[in-house]
């Protein structure tokens, strides 16, 4: 059976929506990506069968953005692309499926990149002001026309917000933030332990820039600036190097205003970026010259409630484990998503005693123990760095990847909570 | 009518032996013409083909069962390109000019008044006698096609439309519109076209047939087809401005102050296209007719337009250099630059518009910003202007890629190296860049001022490396020097001249030497106006007289816009390569060491603008120093303009002489081509070789010689003895 290795990654700065890259939308992201990575490969991009993109905002004006980027990216035209959505792990899943492409002898090299432009994400007419303009566009007579003019109203303006929209839980009804509330109430999360767990995120992440852990996986991007001109942007932008603990504790709580401890201090960042990495069938890439990066030994989704999203770690990895019949005590780096600081704790606690989690998914599960903090996220998560939701996937196992090289370790896990109720996991290992 | 039997179906035709209009009628009458001359590989009009054209429409009155006619062309990109310009180079005169154009002028009137509708499907090259063709029709319709372009560029061989365009096209756009169209030859896409309202619609490429048929069936119905058109709107300003006799008057006067002052009343075809459209606007056809044929008989006679001629063949030869004949290439899909500078980000954008992956590199992430910057400025420019569409702007950018190391070079087929000129930087450069690349690529260096020989010196595989001179602004210059040296090979060669065909540029092949080609002609040009300054009373009669030779600017401005320290770099590297003759004028000297003492003194030879341009007060010091001090006797007083032109250009011919002798160049042609189109020396003399030529060799010895009477560097060589 062919055998998939991961042999080049490369990534965008991950920068707040807004900032730097507020006019970049998710197709120049992934094509500024896609073709670094085949640069970075010397790879003729006519060696390339496939690419998979994972993205869920979709752009409005670039249907199946994978085409487009694949396209911009300079990939011929007889080349196959789409785009996949498993919400916050589809960064997971366009590497997952990359690979079974690869080990099913489907592709011999395929390009997968998550990406993500909150910035992009629009704000919508509501449908009863876009039915009333149907309407209008279809009366005959003028007086036709007069009433469904007549039934205008001021608030058919207001627009819906696409982002929050995005974030809440259509199944039920629930924001994100109150999925990890709800987290925090029932595991006994404190406020202080949520944000001292935030600001150890920034810590690493400054941290990790500061001693240069991060460039080689970081591309620069030459973006206009105010004044007429260009500027590189080499970093991430969002992680604060003098983030304090009195700052975030005294943030008001933003999804439960009264009586909650989840703030946006405490919570992943909205953030733009591309993440991409280059998977070729193991043979064809010592032909081709390319040196593995390492591999995707397994990988699992599994389901749960969805107003406890953010235990899908524990489900998953639970998964994982037993498909692999490895422990939890041989991951040598664990990067586990921040999507919420709560969700973070909450998912560390199920790791040790999965009764509550249980409790909740109505399943049992054995104990799968406890992840030393050193080996957690050590290069910050989320909650510094930001979670442009399609890319995050993507970036942890590129993360992963490259800080198991410099410690010349050997396996490491990559975990995330995905909206909606489920959770996905990937064990990597370096040859 | 007659009818031919082909591969055993009947087709009906009108002209059984045509060579250019293939005719085919079709159901509902509709008779189908394809442009296609068998005989070439593209439509040009000549003599013969109007004759045919001719007979084809009369055969088209004869014929009861024509009732609408299309012409469509047969070549793909390229409708009807213009007239036949290899017949025009065998033409003996104007009164042959004059016949030509009166056949042309009548067989397009026969078109026009033609009972049955007509109409011209544009797509590719609509040019000159093309466009006067197709608006002699009812009906024009363009395509999206890139190469569609519609214009009369006569204007750039010497001439003017002679087949009723200048009558024509101001019916149709106006004015104001048509007249830079016919005195700068300016091109419009198919889009512009009908903004302007020169065609009547634009279709997509594969419609085109289609939408012929459908309008000609829909006139032969209902008589008109102005239900599918509407007028192009024309601005107000446009509109009095033609309507109202002192406005118009102005326009004309505005229109030929600006031909003077640019062509220096040395090209006499742009005032003869003003005086015609003047004679003919808003007057009866014929009085319009008969200014253009009496114009182009006496242009036709004109010397200038014979070396406008034979440049434009020089150009067309040199897209096709006989030594790199049978060569084959591969095409350059992939492609570098080195050095974020002006010219490294304008080659880089250069090529990422010809559809080139060009990865850009520079050491610092800053010094790529930069040059990313100014290759988006430049796009948005030309997206605004219209020359590029949106999504072309982001194709193009698409292309072009930063980096800050080597990554993506394995995969090039060509780099271009173009950072600073220091030999030894630019070896490590080239040591790298051999380590880099894959042993096939072509590398090449954009140095003006260094051997490509000594770069290469020491470099794996020698002879994959070039030198493309591009001149600055290498987005609007138009000519490349390809340089080889002793070990470059015919296949790298010929791989970094196809690039400059690629690029649309105009290539010489020249041996490596010092200064390549132009600029080793410059030198002497460039250094004599130090020496002369030390002579004349008036320092700017120097500039007055190389401007009035035909050159686009005199030395001192061209010096001032290189900088005046390149300069003197470049005249003492000239010295030490060339000997005295190249012996720097002590001026520069001078200049230096004032400059060293106050360095904003001394940074230009000439201030202030326009009139109010004078000599540097600083120079003039530096000049009255040399002269006291004695160094240079100055023989005679100050010289005549005569003087002062032969002594600058002379110089030139004689370098000239002596690259063709050492066979830095194949043949004079390429001299004449390389001096015109990188320096803009007087195209309408035909360029120096061409000009010394028609002067005589053999007088131009005899004054250098002269000349050289306490002047040992302006001796006549034995290569210019010998021509």
């Amino acid at each position: 059976m062919p055998e998939a290795v991961i042999v080049g990654g490369v990534r965008t700065p991950f920068v707040k929506a807004g900032a730097a890259f507020n006019q970049l939308p998710a197709q120049e992201l992934g094509r500024l990506a896609v073709r670094e990575l085949l640069d970075r490969a010397n790879l003729d991009p006519a060696r390339v069968d496939e690419l998979i993109c994972g993205n869920v905002a979709s752009p409005v004006d670039a249907a199946n953005v994978a085409r487009v980027i694949a396209l911009r990216a300079g990939i011929p035209r007889d080349k196959i692309a789409h785009t996949v959505s498993r919400n916050c792990a589809s960064g997971f899943e366009c590497v997952t499926q990359a690979c079974d492409r690869v080990v099913s002898g489907r592709a011999k090299c395929v390009v997968a990149i998550g990406v993500d432009s909150m910035s992009h994400i629009p704000l919508f007419y509501p449908k009863k002001f876009a039915d009333k303009l149907l309407r209008l566009s279809s009366a005959r007579s003028a007086w036709q026309k007069l009433k469904t003019f007549a039934s205008f109203r001021l608030s058919d303006l207001i627009p819906q917000i696409g982002i929050k929209l995005g974030l809440t839980d259509p199944v039920t009804g629930l924001m994100m933030g109150d999925t990890a509330e709800r987290l925090a109430r029932e595991f006994k999360i404190t406020r202080d332990e949520q944000d001292q767990f935030a600001l150890r995120s920034h810590q690493l992440a400054a941290a990790a820039w500061q001693e240069n852990r991060l460039a080689s996986e970081v591309m620069t991007v030459y973006v206009d600036d105010r004044e007429g001109g260009v500027k590189p942007i080499s970093q991430d932008v969002g992680f604060r190097a003098d983030q304090s603990l009195e700052s975030l504790a005294k943030m008001k709580p933003y999804f439960d205003r009264r009586w909650g401890s989840v703030t946006i201090g405490n919570s992943c960042q909205i953030t733009d970026g591309a993440a991409a990495l280059l998977i070729v069938e193991a043979n064809t890439a010592r032909e081709w010259g390319l040196t593995p990066l390492g591999r995707i030994r397994d990988y699992a989704y599994a389901g749960c409630d969805p107003t406890r999203m953010g235990l899908g770690p524990v489900f998953a990895t639970s998964r994982v484990l037993q498909q692999t019949g490895l422990k939890l005590s041989d991951m040598e780096l664990v990067e586990l998503n921040e999507a919420f600081a709560a969700q973070a704790i909450a998912c560390l606690r199920g790791f040790e005693s999965p009764a509550g989690a249980c409790a909740a998914a109505g399943c049992e599960l054995a104990p799968l123990g406890s992840i030393n903090l050193e080996r957690l996220n050590v290069n910050g998560g989320a909650i510094a760095l930001g979670h442009p939701v399609g890319a995050t996937g993507t970036r942890l196992i590129l993360t992963l990847l490259h800080e198991l090289r410099r410690r010349e370790l050997s396996r490491g896990l990559a975990t995330l909570c995905i909206g909606g109720g489920q959770g996905g996991a990937v064990v990597v290992e370096i040859e | 009518m007659t009818t031919s039997m082909a591969d055993g179906g009947t087709t009906t035709t009108l002209l059984t032996d045509a060579v250019m209009w293939h005719s085919e009628l079709c159901g509902g009458g509709i008779l189908k013409v394809r442009i296609d001359r068998r005989d070439k590989s593209v439509n040009a009009l000549s003599k013969g083909m109007l004759e045919e054209l001719e007979r084809l429409i009369a055969e088209i009155r004869r014929d009861a069962a024509v009732r609408g006619v299309m012409f469509l062309s047969g070549k793909p990109g390229s409708f009807i390109v213009g007239a036949d310009v290899t017949e025009m180079k065998k033409m003996t005169g104007g009164a042959e000019a004059t016949e030509l154009s009166k056949l042309g002028r009548r067989v397009f009137e026969l078109l026009e008044t033609l009972h049955v509708p007509t109409v011209a499907l544009i797509s590719g090259a609509c040019l000159g006698g093309g466009l006067e063709f197709a608006m002699s029709c009812r009906y024009r319709i363009a395509d999206d096609h890139a190469k569609t372009l519609l214009g009369l560029p006569e204007v750039k061989l010497g001439l003017i439309p002679g087949w009723g365009g200048t009558v024509r096209l101001p019916k149709l756009v106006g004015l104001i519109e048509a007249l830079p169209m016919i005195l700068t030859g300016r091109m419009l896409s198919g889009r512009q076209a009908r903004s302007k309202g020169l065609v009547h619609d634009l279709v997509p490429v594969e419609a085109l047939p289609f939408v012929g048929e459908d309008l000609l069936r829909a006139v032969i119905k209902l008589g008109t087809a102005s239900t599918f058109f509407k007028r192009p709107k024309r601005s107000l300003v446009a509109r009095l401005t033609e309507s109202i006799p002192p406005l118009r008057n102005y326009a004309f006067r505005k229109a030929e102050g600006k031909v003077r002052h640019e062509t220096k009343g040395n090209y006499p075809a742009p005032l003869a296209a003003i005086d015609v459209l003047r004679a003919g606007f808003r007057q009866p056809l014929s009085i319009g007719f008969a200014a253009e044929s009496a114009a182009i008989g006496r242009l036709a006679d004109a010397p200038v337009t014979r070396e406008c001629l034979r440049l434009f063949f020089l150009q067309e030869d040199a897209k096709k250099p006989v030594e790199l004949a049978d060569i084959a290439t591969k095409p350059i899909s992939n492609s570098a630059v080195l050095g974020a500078g002006a010219m490294g980000a304008g080659i880089a954008l250069l090529m990422a518009q010809k559809g080139i992956w060009t990865r850009l590199k520079d050491i610092k992430p800053e010094f790529l910003a930069k040059g990313i910057a100014t290759a988006r400025k430049w796009v948005k420019s030309d997206v605004q202007r219209k020359k590029m569409t949106p999504l072309q702007a982001s194709d193009t950018l698409d292309r072009l890629r930063p980096t800050t190391d080597f990554s993506g070079f394995k995969q090039t087929d060509l780099v271009i190296e173009a950072i600073v000129e220091s030999l030894p930087i630019k070896q490590q450069v080239f040591r790298e860049l051999a380590e880099a690349t894959s042993p096939t690529t072509v590398l090449a260096t954009n140095t003006s001022s260094l051997l490509v020989t000594e770069i290469a010196d020491g470099i794996p595989h020698p002879e994959r490396i070039v030198g493309l001179h591009f001149f600055n602004p290498p987005l609007q210059m138009p000519l490349v020097e390809v340089i080889r040296t002793d070990q470059t090979s015919p296949a790298a060669l010929a791989t970094a001249f196809a690039l400059t065909q690629r690029l649309g540029k105009t290539a010489v092949i020249v041996k490596d030497c010092p200064g390549f080609l132009v600029n080793r002609l410059l030198a002497p040009y460039m250094n004599e106006a130090g020496w002369l300054l030390l002579e004349v009373s008036d320092p700017l009669e120097i500039d007055r007289a190389a401007v009035a030779f035909g050159l686009p600017m005199g030395p001192l401005e061209l010096t001032d816009l290189v900088g005046l320290e390149v300069a003197q770099h470049v005249a003492a590297n000239m010295h030490s390569a060339y000997g005295d003759r190249m012996l720097p004028a002590p001026l520069w000297a001078a200049l230096k060491e004032l400059a060293a003492n106050d360095p904003k003194a001394a940074k230009s030879l000439l201030v202030g603008r326009g009139s109010k341009k004078k000599l540097n007060p600083a120079v003039r010091k530096a000049i009255d120093k040399v002269r006291q001090s004695g160094t240079y006797s100055v023989p005679g007083g100050t010289p005549t303009r005569e003087e002062l032109t032969q002594r600058m250009i002379f110089p030139i011919v004689n370098e000239a002489a002596r690259c063709l002798a050492e066979g830095i160049v194949s043949k004079p042609e390429d001299i004449d081509l390389a001096m015109v189109f990188g320096t803009g020396f007087a195209p309408f003399r035909g360029g120096p070789m061409r000009y010394a030529e028609s002067l005589g060799f053999a007088k131009i010895v005899e004054i250098l010689e002269k000349l050289a009477n306490g002047r040992p560097r302006l001796t006549p060589s034995d290569a210019l003895k010998q021509l």
